[in-house]
């Protein structure tokens, strides 16, 4: 197991990596699943914000296209919860080539997907996913993380 | 409905043209390195072939900054010289130069008005396929979209060099493909230019542009370049730009205020950066960035050659004092990047830029320090989001071109086989340096066998941490409240990184996040710890529309540590 778990890791960062070894995600039965408890992160200097990186994979028998701008939170009964949300497939920090400040929001395909906002999922492929999200004081915390063709469950906290 | 066509038609060019106007973006063209086993860097002449730049008032200026009876046989010698003062715009001394010239510019204020006049891409230049080459990206060479990826190509400078450049300096008759041939095509004109400020300071020839072009000074495959003694200000991207150069030197030179770079090299070779002050400058001070290799994994760290040379800069007020993505083989000391937001980046994230991944840079006798420059506030990003460079407030404003951990002396993410050694590092209230692992997919390359090819063999030696020269006290970021604090934060990614012989405010160096091993280090590859995952959120900033992503610590400096 150990060793399956070391070549997941090992494959995880790679956009066109298949993951097999057995196991079940956690996840929607037909779309994307945890590949492992996603983490939760949370931010001493920052209360109100926490973050969930994890690996997801395309459990489905289709490719998935996803774009992280997207997603959104939902609350357990599967409402949506007002709060300032971002995503990327990516497991670490990334720019792009171009300052936003000089030209805008990034279109080009290419870079899309190296940035890890907008990407297609072949079945059984892994991709890293980190959700990040602000919510204004008293509201509950989310439950799930709705991706537009399904949701996925967040941890708690 | 005559009318209307040709309305809709003209409509339809502006749209087509749009794109075209305004791009731009950090890497170049499509680049191939300078042959390295060619090449030097070049000295300062003092004879030979010149040609003499003046302004009406240069005599006036040059009598108020001689004065002093110490200078009076300088300035004897400078007054015969602008009796030979042909030309009032430094472009057009350089039309009439050739090879082996000296320019000698005398004081005054030059805005290249001549240059000004030309539009950022004349109708001559206008042709898409002809003049413009994809940039965005390894993998996308057929995309045709209307991000910014077009770049201007090498026919673009040769056949239009002043549209985007207020000084341009071309260094080949014909034109080439940019790529082919590998390397780089030499020198065939202009070549060993040099271009020399009279004053008696570097800010007595300001060199102003005019924040529309890109580069206030662009030195394309014009090898064995050298320039002095000037002050550069206000590029739309770089005050002084070298593309492909085998063989520069840029000496006593101001760099300020430029809307990305204060002084950039891209696949340039066998370069000096000397006495450089760099400041005010929306990216970094200085980038001596897509660098050609010097050393080779089997070579380990005694067996190195240094392509490019950095000496006593003094880079300050930037977003980043220095950066250089792929800046590979760079041997930079006895300069201080101080009062940055960061003080220093190397790193492997971007895509484009010839030389992935960053390795082999030496950082020795440096000073960085009190790298707490707060320009992400939401005033700052306000005015910057909405406020295009060419109507801001001209020398007053820095604004942030990327985002940036403030608070931070060193950054690498994504290097292998770089030494940290002999530096002091202090005051940075976020952290000292940071090291992290970049998987290769993030820079655009997705071979499985290359996602774990940094950050490996890196060495932090000798270094004196939360101490200034004088022995005061002033500690690096260091508070557990606060990620990826402390003199050295690590992923614990990688092998052979390893630390031994610094020391302290308090003693022994502190970490965050991993504990890095003493010298060679750990021999076998290890997994990140997910530290890097903690930044992954910051990379959806931008100012209009995400200004303080949620989960992104980056944007406030952490009070001083205690």
């Amino acid at each position: 197991m150990r060793r399956c778990v070391a070549a997941i890791a090992a494959t995880l960062l790679v956009a066109s990596s298949a993951v097999g070894c057995g196991g079940n995600s956690t996840g929607g039965a037909k779309g994307l699943g945890w590949v492992h408890e996603p983490r939760l992160i949370r931010y001493p200097t920052l209360p109100n914000d926490r973050a969930t990186s994890g690996e997801v994979r395309n459990d489905s028998e289709r490719a998935l296209q996803l774009d992280a701008r997207k997603v959104r939170l939902l609350d357990a009964q599967g409402r949506g919860i007002a709060a300032t949300v971002t995503a990327r497939f990516l497991a670490g920090f990334a720019h792009g080539l171009y300052s936003p400040t000089q030209f805008g929001p990034v279109r080009n395909p290419f870079e899309l997907q190296r940035l890890g906002v907008k990407v297609v999922l072949a079945p059984k492929q892994v991709r890293p996913l980190t959700v990040a999200w602000r919510l204004k004081p008293g509201l509950p915390a989310p439950a799930r993380v709705d991706y537009g063709a399904g949701s996925l469950p967040l941890p708690k906290g | 409905m005559k009318r209307l066509l040709l309305l809709a038609a003209a409509l339809v060019a502006v749209l087509v043209a749009l794109p075209v106007t305004f791009s731009s973006g950090h890497p170049e063209r499509p680049t191939t390195f300078p042959n390295p086993s060619i090449g030097h860097v070049p000295a300062f002449r003092s004879s030979g072939p010149s040609i003499v730049v003046c302004k009406s008032d240069s005599g006036k200026r040059l009598k108020r900054e001689f004065a002093p009876r110490r200078y009076h046989r300088a300035l004897g010698l400078r007054l015969v010289q602008l009796k030979r003062c042909k030309y009032r715009d430094i472009q057009a001394a350089i039309n009439h130069a050739k090879s082996n010239y000296r320019i000698l510019v005398m004081p005054g204020v030059y805005k290249e008005i001549p240059s000004r006049r030309i539009p950022i891409t004349p109708k001559k230049c206008s042709d898409q396929n002809r003049y413009f080459a994809v940039t965005e990206g390894y993998d996308n060479v057929n995309a045709r979209s209307n991000d910014p990826p077009v770049r201007a190509n090498f026919r673009f400078q040769h056949d239009c060099p002043n549209a985007r450049n207020l000084i341009a300096v071309i260094g080949n008759k014909h034109v080439t493909a940019d790529t082919n041939p590998s390397p780089a095509p030499p020198c065939d004109r202009l070549c060993n230019l040099q271009i020399t400020g009279m004053g008696l300071r570097p800010g007595n020839v300001q060199i102003v542009g005019d924040r529309k072009k890109m580069d206030v000074i662009r030195v394309d495959r014009a090898s064995g370049f050298a320039i002095r003694n000037v002050l550069v200000q206000e590029g739309a991207f770089n005050g002084i730009d070298g593309v492909q150069i085998n063989g520069f030197h840029f000496k006593d030179i101001i760099a300020r205020f430029n809307q990305n770079y204060g002084i950039l090299t891209f696949t340039a070779e066998h370069g000096l950066y000397e006495r450089i002050r760099a400041y005010g400058n929306g990216d970094s001070g200085v980038y001596p960035g897509s660098s050609p290799k010097g050393c080779s994994p089997a070579n380990g760290y005694g067996n190195r050659r240094y392509g490019i040379e950095l000496r006593k800069i003094n880079s300050y007020g930037n977003t980043l004092g220095y950066s250089g993505t792929a800046g590979n083989s760079t041997w930079i000391h006895d300069s201080q990047f101080h009062d940055n937001s960061t003080g220093l980046s190397t790193d492997s994230f971007a895509s484009g830029h010839p030389g992935m991944p960053q390795e082999c840079a030496k950082w020795e006798n440096n000073r960085f320090n009190s790298n707490n420059l707060g320009i992400f506030n939401s005033a700052n990003q306000k005015y910057c989001g909405n406020t295009p460079f060419a109507q801001r407030k001209p020398l007053t404003r820095v604004c942030p071109q990327f985002q940036v951990p403030e608070g931070s002396g060193i950054i690498i993410y994504g290097g292998n086989r770089n030494l940290i050694r002999n530096n002091r590092i202090y005051d940075n209230w976020k952290s000292g340096i940071r090291l992290f692992g970049i998987p290769a997919a993030i820079r655009g390359e997705n071979d499985p066998s290359k996602q774990q090819d940094t950050s490996n063999g890196n060495q932090i030696l000798n270094n004196s941490f939360g101490r200034t020269a004088s022995g005061r006290r002033a500690p690096n970021g260091h508070d557990p409240l606060v990620m990826h604090t402390g003199d050295i934060t690590w992923d614990d990614e990688g092998q052979n990184n390893c630390q031994q012989g610094n020391s302290s405010a308090d003693g022994p160096v502190t970490f965050s996040d991993g504990v890095m091993p003493g010298c060679p280090g750990r021999p076998i590859k290890a997994f990140a710890n997910g530290a890097l995952g903690r930044d992954a959120p910051c990379a959806a900033w931008d100012p209009k529309t995400m200004p303080r992503p949620p989960g992104c610590d980056w944007f406030d400096v952490p009070s001083r540590p205690k």
